[in-house]
């Protein structure tokens, strides 16, 4: 799941401006979402500011991906490395997808 | 790495050299973990994101140019600054440079990467001179070489729906 006000807040800052961006963490484990914006709560680092800020230290048992206010989804991040790309393994991309799905960031 | 005897600052500018340091390692970080994969999406926004990022990137290394102290210790600190802000430039020109080209995911390894690693030995460099310890920065450079290094290898995103 994605803790709803990680929704309510990405979708905040896509009405203050489009042009940010959606930053996702996915623990295949547990089956959490992380979300937040690039500009306003990563301080610009991406997904190692979004662990950060959120107190994540696990970093090998999360993957990334990025969601724009279009609704376009980037299942790419450096913490798929550990998978062997940056691309998300097929298997955690469709599960972030449904995520998406029913938080009504992507159709 | 040879030792460096940081200038001394007073505290407030050293603790905003630091700062800004690492916070400038961090949108370098972002910069490039998030907008060179955006590169590859061939959305014909694609461009904007690395433009803003670099502005703002480019706004901290200006910060950076300006820490004040004693007179030959912060000569030393501008012309690390100014090295930086020059790689920076030549990072950014670079990006440019394979963006206006066709088959971007492999010129953006071999073009960019140089660029990224001699970013950040500069901004190593600033750092040892203010008493920054590089494990402070050795994170985000290993971020921007392995999304570096793995660019080559990702398969292609399909295109957004348009309309």
């Amino acid at each position: 799941m994605i803790p709803p006000g990680d929704i309510a807040d990405l979708q905040a800052a896509f009405r203050a401006n489009p042009a940010d961006l959606g930053v996702g963490l996915y623990n295949p484990t547990t089956g959490e979402a992380r979300l937040g914006s690039f500009d306003l709560v990563t301080q610009g680092q991406g997904h190692q500011g979004l662990a950060d800020a959120l107190g994540i230290v696990n970093n090998s048992e999360w993957r990334g991906f990025l969601v724009r206010s279009d609704g376009q989804f980037l299942p790419r991040s450096h913490f798929n490395a550990v998978d062997g790309s940056m691309a998300m393994l097929p298997v955690h991309e469709a599960a972030v997808r449904q995520l998406l799905r029913q938080a009504g960031l992507i159709q | 790495m040879k030792s460096v005897i940081p200038v001394p600052l007073s505290e407030d500018e050293g603790q905003l050299a630091r700062l800004a340091c690492r916070k400038f390692a961090g949108m370098i970080e972002g910069a490039i973990t998030i907008g060179l994969p955006i590169l590859l999406t061939g959305q014909s926004d694609r461009r904007e994101f690395l433009g803003w990022r670099f502005d703002i990137v480019r706004a901290y290394a200006t910060v950076l140019h300006t820490v004040s102290g004693p007179t030959q210790g912060v000569l030393l600190l501008r012309d690390a600054s100014a090295l930086l802000i020059d790689r920076l430039g030549q990072l950014q020109q670079a990006v440019q440079g394979v963006i206006e080209q066709d088959d971007i995911t492999a010129k953006l390894a071999q073009t960019i990467g140089p660029h990224v690693v001699s970013l950040f030995d500069a901004v190593e460099a600033y750092g040892a001179l203010i008493g920054l310890a590089p494990d402070k920065l050795a994170r985000s450079r290993a971020a921007c070489e392995l999304t570096v290094q793995s660019l080559g290898a990702l398969p292609p995103l399909p295109a957004a729906p348009t309309g």
